[in-house]
């Protein structure tokens, strides 16, 4: 599940680049680390009610009110994660290669395999994604690798401190949200009964995140340096244009495309297959298959919203990666820690 | 699918009901599972008793005369004759064209005829069988309708007067294939002997690559008219007993007329009837379904059939062919990528061919833009039913090839190369990049081993072909996505079809195949009760050391 | 169930004419540009040249080249692989909008190689050009910037090659061999672009010149570029002053330098390879031709490479800036016109001294130039000094730009003869 690293493909690293500056990077690092701190919630919370999901043990812990609204905001984010990252793909589709194609167009086909997708469940997905896992590695390898090949700034990551030490501090613990889809594992944590399994999936799905983020921000930033990386569009796409390496290896980004396209029907399948999840479980169905379509519908109207590309970037960059961290982090660690209270509280009692 | 598409608007509160699976992908601690005795074995004719023999002679001969219409219909023989030298009667009765005749003759006829017996002896079917019958398969029998089974299956049966029982005499003897090299399944390295129609030739070949006891063989009859017959292999110590009790259950709950072919069976027990892609293995050679039985597979054998059902089956099965396993590691593995890339080339190529002709034409060297752009200006047809036709006219040579009588085969060769290539450019109907194309796609597909997927392949390319003329690259790998998401769900008798890649199973023989030394373990996406093959490595000579009891460097014991 | 399937299907099929092919071309349908001009237009607009290739020509290898090279007029001449064509406009997109006036198969810039800049757009600026080609996309970020002395029309009517069919072949082959020659930077618009937008970063471009006098059939008698012959070397020159005849009527060879996105000067081939030595890129052998120290009348020729990369250590004081080069080089003993054998230990020694004393002369003649006269940073002296300050503000508020002009500078070369070739002695004629 490396959906955590799928943003990567997005302009997300620009973003960065406009926050921090050539120590972009360390925004990632930071961020990655208050991260790790969501997956110890989540796992915590999980372990105190094995064999069942967030969503569930959620309610259990804070009661069917304050539950539902806890799960109902994890659901909303679910939700805008889906839509966003709709949107965002379509939109660099349609920017990048198709150009003359409408967006509803685009938005309809992607809508159609996604909602595929969570009509045949987590077990669809997530095998199709161990399938495409190995290409998708290989292929940012590969290109990362040969952006940096084709063309390398000396020292860009300098000065050091970008905008300044605490500003970089203050932005990684906020952007925590960029790890924020790792609460998806909790939401599979009911598919995968085995908790060392999942404690497994957890740590590595943040580590393969916050690597592949790491990697492509750093390449970023050497390809693009300072100025220049804080104003292109489309980051990984543009560093798959420039790769030349002879007459005979460019123009790769069909495979960066191919990878783009994959890994985006995957995100958003799994964020949608996590609200509907979500959401059956707060309207208490037994099945969450025929919430799929008429989110979706819903999905694809929200997707619609934001009148350009410039808001819908910044829509994602700036409420969902700032309010984000509420989400991520204090609703899980405020959960876990009700959890260890009051089970504490149950074993004083019992003994 | 009753619910049909309703369900997915309407809503439909019944909890999701478990399929059958051999131990689901979210890893439940599997319980030790335990080989139980079967309910009610394979063997048990699959219709309802029929009614028993009269004490009669003259009753159960009218009777067969009355079973057989034998008035109108030719081929029952009826042969009376005194048997043991008493004034007992007795009749035997076979299908003329089912019978061996000599074998009759020598085996039952001049025994019951010429030796002497004591009236209780010939009264008494078991005697019969145990002191004059020798030389062949005899049981007895009072069942109506299993009398008449053994007589179209080829056996003679004996009726006594005054006894309610018959003698079932095995004298099968109609004409059959000899075993032959496989036709379709060819291989360089390896045994050259396919199966044959003969189900018990078959099952010979295969016996004789198993010699254990722990080879369970539950033979039954599947189809009301054509009785075919069915056999179940595995091994009872490896397959997994849940694996042997679904498709038991699905065999025995077939209720169908007529089933010619291996084929047919297929279609009647695969789980997922409208995919695209082979759920079941078939197969004409022994030696892969002795391999895969010794993994934990079943085999089913059928009856008339020279193709044999391995279940489950996985997608890296279908790639695989039994020459991997006796060619030494390297090769083998070499050739398997080769295969993987056909798979995918001759799925492929069309689709990506028009996406990036049409769509992105940035993608291609320039040069070879040029050439295409330039090639193209005199053809008349888009570029998508450019490949279109061209797609059409090889599939059309390929039906045709294998339709076409023998003495005219060469014929087809020369017209398809006149079609599909010089002559197709030179009318400037097509551009000579898509002859390219084409047959670079025809090559891909012959590449692949198993005949049914090169179907699925064959279908599927049409398919990606309509989404890359509508999407382009975006089309191809959505659809892309879309199929490998249909097929990750997809359970082959309970084993996730697209296993041991996802969900993963590393078993050192998916693609790479590693050395026969290094594959230690089972399969374990299908579950076998024994992981190991065998317990330590098979090499205990220690290959780094030389011979130590010779101590020196000559590595041959001298002649003296 | 069957009809709802077949009703499904009719309806997918039904869309499928619909849905498709927004951005379906047939590539026959479109025009393949190989190199894009841009000259100085009328009322602040751009005149864009277009070389489109035929594609019929370039795929058959039916070269039309031949004689006709010299077709100057219309666009392209008789028989040739390529047409082209000008149009004014304010920009590129416009241009190609235009150009569906007359051209019927849709103008694609996809596949094209090469941007030339006429002279006069590169001293007024080019910042109104490159910024808006680097976001549309048919521009890909690969493309050559090269500057044409004269106009880029003339450039582009005369790039008739004469080896190959496709110009775009061409412009690739010819770039590639540059990337080890080295006459000109091997400058693709990306490195432009980030060069134009950093703080004193000089862009580089390559410098292209028509050369009519041999369109016309003969070379002019000219004044060598460097009057007096500084340093001798044919190598010395800029594009459209090379002594030669024959083969296509222009020629590529020198630098294009710009400060931000406006032209400061021309450095020759010379000085190119310098440049390239400064920075590190000469990583393969390039020859050099140094007076022979024996007999100062002949030269030497030597075919030298980067040993490793140059150490650039850069000191900072406040405001003051003072940067040291060491340049290790190495090279081969390509040709000694005189008797004198280099492989003795002694002369072999002189001959790196004299190696060194003249490269070192080269050096820091273009140090001056650049540095000093032009304010541009070309050796990535501002990347280096980035470390030397906290923050990216500090960085920003400093304005390095400002400040290349008042660095102080050193340079220190080192040179080591390798091998000498397939002769120890050189071959001495005898009487």
């Amino acid at each position: 599940m490396l959906f955590v690293g799928a943003k990567i493909f997005l302009a997300l690293p620009r973003t960065l680049a406009e926050l921090g500056g050539p120590a972009a990077w360390m925004i990632v690092l930071i961020g990655g680390l208050t991260a790790s701190l969501t997956v110890i919630a989540i796992l915590g919370v999980l372990t105190h009610f094995p064999g069942r999901s967030l969503p569930e043990a959620t309610e259990a812990v804070l009661g069917p009110v304050i539950g539902s609204l806890v799960n109902l905001a994890y659901a909303a984010f679910f939700y805008f994660v889906g839509f966003i990252g709709l949107r965002e793909f379509s939109e660099n589709i349609v920017a990048a290669i198709l150009p003359r194609t409408p967006l509803p167009a685009v938005l309809i086909a992607f809508l159609a395999v996604i909602v595929y997708g969570c009509l045949l469940g987590a077990e669809a997905i997530a095998r199709t994604a161990w399938f495409v896992a190995p290409f998708t590695v290989a292929g940012v390898i590969a290109l990362l690798g040969g952006g940096l090949v084709t063309y390398r700034a000396t020292n860009a990551l300098y000065p050091f401190w970008g905008p300044g030490g605490l500003e970089i501090a203050g932005w990684g613990v906020l952007s925590v949200s960029l790890f924020s889809e790792i609460l998806i594992v909790g939401v599979l944590g009911a598919e995968l009964r085995q908790r060392e399994k999942l404690v497994k999936a957890a740590w590595w799905s943040l580590l393969m995140g916050g690597l592949f983020l790491l990697g492509t921000v750093l390449v970023h930033l050497v390809v693009f340096p300072y100025p220049s990386s804080a104003r292109v569009s489309f980051p990984l796409l543009e560093i798959s244009r420039l790769i030349v390496t002879g007459r005979w290896l460019q123009r790769v980004e069909s495979v960066f495309f191919v990878i783009w396209v994959m890994v985006g029907a995957l995100k958003v399948s799994v964020a949608h297959y996590g609200c509907c999840r979500t959401v059956a479980h707060i309207v208490r169905l037994p099945r969450y298959q025929y919430l799929v379509i008429p989110l979706a519908v819903t999905l694809y109207s929200a997707s619609l919203l934001p009148p350009n590309l410039t808001t819908a970037v910044d829509l994602d960059a700036n409420i969902l990666r700032s309010v984000g961290w509420i989400i991520s982090l204090a609703l899980p660690l405020l959960t876990w820690l009700v959890a260890v209270l009051r089970n504490g509280r149950r074993a004083g009692r019992a003994a | 699918m009753s619910k049909g598409w309703k369900r997915f608007f309407v809503a439909d509160l019944t909890p999701p009901s478990p399929s059958f699976s051999l131990g689901d992908w979210q890893e439940h601690p599997e319980s030790d599972p335990q080989f139980t005795e079967p309910e009610s074995p394979l063997t048990e004719p699959l219709h309802t008793r029929g009614e028993p023999l009269s004490q009669s002679l003259a009753e159960n001969e009218s009777w067969l005369k009355k079973q057989f219409m034998l008035s109108t219909s030719q081929g029952l023989n009826l042969r009376p004759l005194l048997i043991g030298q008493t004034p007992i009667e007795g009749l035997i009765a076979f299908l003329e064209d089912q019978v061996d005749w000599q074998h009759l003759n020598r085996t039952t006829l001049t025994p019951l005829i010429d030796t002497p017996m004591e009236e209780t002896v010939v009264r008494d079917p078991r005697a019969l069988i145990q002191r004059v019958l020798t030389e062949t398969q005899a049981t007895s029998e009072n069942d109506r309708t299993k009398l008449t089974n053994a007589l179209l299956t080829g056996s003679a049966i004996v009726l006594i007067d005054g006894v309610s029982e018959a003698i079932i005499v095995e004298v099968k003897g109609w004409a059959k294939r000899s075993v032959d090299r496989p036709t379709a399944e060819l291989s360089v390295r390896g045994p050259q002997e396919g199966f044959t129609e003969d189900i018990r030739t078959n099952l010979s070949l295969v016996r004789r690559r198993l010699r254990t006891a722990d080879l369970m063989i539950e033979r039954g009859h599947v189809g009301r008219i054509s009785q075919t017959d069915v056999a179940m292999l595995y091994l009872k110590s490896v397959a997994n007993p849940k694996l042997v009790e679904e498709t038991r259950r699905r065999l025995r709950s077939i209720d169908i007329d007529y089933i010619a072919d291996s084929g047919s069976l297929e279609q009647l027990i695969e789980d997922r009837p409208f995919s695209i892609y082979p759920n079941i293995l078939a197969t004409e050679r022994p030696d892969r379904v002795a391999a895969q039985v010794a993994e934990g597979y079943v085999a089913l054998l059928v009856g008339n059939t020279a193709y044999a059902l391995i279940l489950p089956a996985t997608i890296p099965m279908f790639i695989h062919s039994p020459e991997d396993a006796y060619l030494r590691w390297p090769y083998a593995s070499y050739i398997r990528l080769i295969r993987v890339l056909a798979f995918f080339a001759a799925l492929l190529i069309p689709g990506l061919y028009v996406a990036i002709a049409n769509f992105h034409q940035e993608m291609i060297p320039t040069s070879l833009m040029l050439a295409i752009s330039g090639t193209r200006e005199t053809v008349p047809l888009p570029v998508v039913m450019e490949v279109l036709v061209m797609e059409l006219m090889f599939e059309l040579i390929r039906e045709a090839g294998v339709r076409i009588p023998t003495v005219i085969g060469p014929t087809i060769g020369i017209v398809g190369a006149l079609i599909l290539g010089q002559a197709a450019v030179q009318a400037g109907v097509v551009s000579p990049i898509l002859v390219i194309i084409t047959s670079g796609t025809a090559l891909a597909s012959f590449a692949i081993p198993n005949y049914s997927l090169q179907y699925s392949v064959r279908l599927l390319r049409f398919a990606y072909l309509l989404a890359g003329a509508v999407f382009g690259l975006f089309g191809i790998t959505l659809l892309f996505l879309a199929v490998t998401m249909q097929q990750a769900t997809k359970n082959s008798f309970g084993v996730p079809w697209l296993s041991p890649v996802t969900p993963y199973r590393p078993m050192g023989d998916t693609y790479i195949r590693l050395p026969t030394w290094a594959q230690q373990n089972r399969p374990a996406h299908i579950r076998p009760q024994d992981r190991q093959r065998q317990t330590r490595d098979p090499r205990p000579w220690d290959p780094r050391s030389a011979h130590p009891q010779q101590g020196g460097d000559d590595d041959y014991p001298s002649s003296r | 169930m069957r009809r709802k399937l077949a009703f499904s299907l009719s309806l997918a099929f039904a869309l499928l004419p619909v849905a498709g092919c927004w951005d379906s071309t047939s590539p026959e349908h479109i025009a393949w540009v190989a190199a894009v001009g841009v000259d100085k237009g009328s009322e602040g607009n751009f005149l864009f040249t277009f070389q489109t290739v035929l594609p019929k020509a370039a795929a058959s290898g039916a070269s039309g080249g031949g004689g006709g090279g010299s077709g100057g007029g219309g666009g392209g001449g008789q028989g040739h692989s390529f047409v082209v064509y000008s149009v004014e406009a304010p920009d590129v997109i416009t241009a190609i909008e235009m150009s569906d006036a007359f051209v019927a198969r849709r103008v694609n810039l996809l596949h094209s190689k090469a941007l030339i800049l006429g002279e006069e757009v590169v001293e007024e600026g080019v910042g109104r050009l490159i910024a808006p080609a680097i976001r549309y996309r048919e521009f890909r970020r690969t493309l050559y910037v090269m500057v044409s002395r004269g106009t880029a029309q003339e450039f582009i009517r005369q790039a008739q090659p004469r080896l190959e069919t496709d110009p775009g072949l061409w412009y690739e082959v010819m770039m590639t061999w540059q990337k080890e020659m080295n006459l000109v930077p091997p400058v693709r618009i990306h490195e432009f672009a980030l060069a134009m937008e950093r703080p004193g970063l000089g862009a580089r471009a390559g410098v292209v010149a028509a050369r009519h006098d041999i369109a016309a059939g003969g070379a002019e008698t000219r004044e060598p570029g460097d009057p007096g012959g500084r340093f001798g070397s044919p190598a010395a020159v800029l594009a459209g002053d090379v002594d030669r005849q024959g083969e296509i009527p222009v020629e590529f060879i020198g630098t294009a330098v710009f400060k931000a996105d406006k032209l400061k000067g021309y450095l020759t081939g010379q000085e190119t390879r310098a440049v390239a030595l400064l920075r590190g890129e000469l990583d393969r052998r390039t020859p050099v031709s140094v007076p022979d120290p024996k007999h100062p009348d002949q030269r030497v020729v030597l075919l030298v490479q980067n040993q490793a990369q140059p150490q650039i250590t850069v000191r900072r004081n406040g405001e003051q800036v003072h940067v040291s080069f060491v340049i290790r080089v190495e090279g081969d003993i390509g040709s000694v016109p005189s008797v004198t054998d280099y492989t003795e230990p002694e002369s072999m020694a002189l001959l790196e001294k004299a190696v060194e004393r003249y490269m070192s002369r080269i050096v820091q003649d273009v140090l001056e130039t650049s540095l000093g006269e032009w304010g541009t940073d070309l050796y990535g002296i501002g990347d280096r000094l980035k470390p030397t300050f906290p923050t990216i503000q500090d960085w920003i508020a400093w304005d390095w730009g400002t400040k290349v002009d008042q660095v102080t500078f050193d340079s220190h070369l080192v040179f080591h003869v390798r091998r000498h070739g397939l002769q120890a002695e050189p071959a001495k004629p005898q009487g």
